[in-house]
């Protein structure tokens, strides 16, 4: 335990930057005024409406956004800068896979933190606006899927970066994204064999389930596992 | 006592084959010197033996986990300083002061690396593999940007490391600074290497 707290820290302290901190605040206060922005208060609808008119809008900006946010620190820090510190680690004994992990944990824990402070702005936001919005656990369930899909595409990213070698990588991952968004509007037949591949939320659920999606997730992390130690570092 | 062995080790690079059915030993207590021409496989060897660069063909057995290593260039994220980066890798914060002390660099502990010239760096590099104590020490081109007073600071701490009989392996350019320090050289031509005694 001591060893994987002591790994931790050194990654912690090498990726927490002045730039990370910046994007990580760019991403939160797009969310905050996605969220004021989203909020319409139309007499016209029920206050059922407005709330699921307020979902509706905040979400996908919401979900571009940390998939953006996501690929961004996943991209930088495997970046040939970001990443070089591990052959310290290494000399010291600590495999390439503990290595990979630990980082991954570490970027996972600031994506959540980032989400966790996104959806606590959905819920202030909604609170302030609206006497009658509460706190529901499908609001959660709708973060946790934008968080399932933000590490996804992180993943995708992390394995074109280790492919690439280039910030071209990000430009890469995006645009497979807003193919993804695109392959939403197509057949449902169609969008569940995609869906086989990548994971898609078609109004607020996965296309091909929850376990598929987190199957999905561990294989692209095993690829990326498999590509980080057959690489000269 | 054998510390590193070499069997019949491959590496290729873009269809290039760089290291060619390599043999050879690394024992404790001896020193070694790599040489070879620009680009003939110095750091793809030492690359080798510390695990960062797999091997196409061939077997490479270590009988050591920890190794002190001297890399010939390596890259920090712009916001770690000086002695961000010694205190996150060891613990002996005044051990790490009088190094900085020693090698000059105490002065300059709060500043960035990336902000630090090519000499300073190679000080700061020597320094992180001297603060902890190993039985196996591997330098790739350990005098890149050492002044002449640092560089002699440097071979008095190789002879310390002889006296504690470590075993150093440096890849050099010039194998003649360091003949009194160094008892088999490995000479690496067309992708073989031979050894001298």
């Amino acid at each position: 335990m001591a060893k994987l707290i002591y790994i931790l820290r050194i990654h912690y302290v090498m990726l927490i930057s002045n730039l990370l901190i910046f994007v990580l605040a760019i991403g939160v206060a797009s969310c905050f005024f996605i969220n004021l922005l989203s909020y319409e208060n139309n007499v016209y609808f029920t206050n059922y409406e407005i709330i699921k008119n307020y979902l509706d809008s905040s979400h996908l900006f919401i979900q571009m956004i940390s998939i953006i946010v996501s690929m961004m620190i996943f991209s930088n820090s495997f970046s040939e800068k970001n990443d070089n510190y591990s052959i310290f680690l290494i000399r010291k004994g600590y495999s390439r896979s503990y290595y990979l992990l630990s980082k991954i944990i570490v970027i996972l824990t600031i994506i959540f933190i980032y989400l966790l402070v996104s959806f606590e702005l959905f819920i202030l936001v909604g609170k302030a606006k609206n006497l009658y919005f509460n706190f529901e656990f499908i609001y959660l369930n709708i973060y946790f899927k934008i968080f399932i899909i933000s590490i996804f595409f992180g993943f995708l990213c992390l394995f074109f970066q280790q492919l690439i070698k280039s910030i071209y990588a990000l430009i890469i991952s995006f645009s497979l994204y807003i193919c993804s968004l695109i392959i939403l509007n197509l057949e449902y037949n169609i969008k569940k064999v995609i869906g086989l591949f990548i994971i898609l939320i078609d109004n607020y659920i996965f296309i091909n389930g929850l376990f598929h999606s987190i199957f999905v997730l561990v294989c692209l992390l095993s690829l990326n596992l498999y590509i980080y130690n057959k690489k000269d570092l | 006592m054998i510390l590193i062995k070499l069997e019949n080790v491959s590496k290729m690079y873009k269809k290039r084959l760089i290291i060619d059915k390599v043999n050879f030993e690394i024992e404790s207590k001896n020193s070694y010197i790599i040489i070879g021409e620009n680009g003939t496989g110095k750091t793809t060897i030492i690359k080798i033996i510390m695990g960062l660069v797999n091997v196409s063909n061939g077997i490479v057995k270590k009988e050591i986990s920890n190794i002190g290593y001297l890399p010939d260039k390596c890259f920090f994220p712009n916001h770690i300083t000086v002695s961000v980066f010694l205190n996150l890798f060891h613990e002996n914060n005044k051990l790490i002061d009088n190094h900085l002390k020693e090698w000059g660099l105490y002065e300059h502990k709060d500043k960035k690396i990336s902000n630090l010239s090519k000499g300073m760096f190679q000080k700061l590099m020597i320094i992180n593999m001297l603060l902890k104590e190993e039985d196996l020490y591997i330098l790739d081109e350990p005098l890149n940007g050492l002044d002449a007073l640092s560089q002699k600071k440097f071979f008095s701490k190789i002879m310390l490391l002889k006296e504690k009989e470590k075993t150093v392996v440096v890849a050099t350019h010039f194998p003649q600074l360091y003949k009194k320090y160094f008892n088999r050289v490995l000479k690496i031509e067309n992708g073989k290497i031979n050894i001298y005694s």
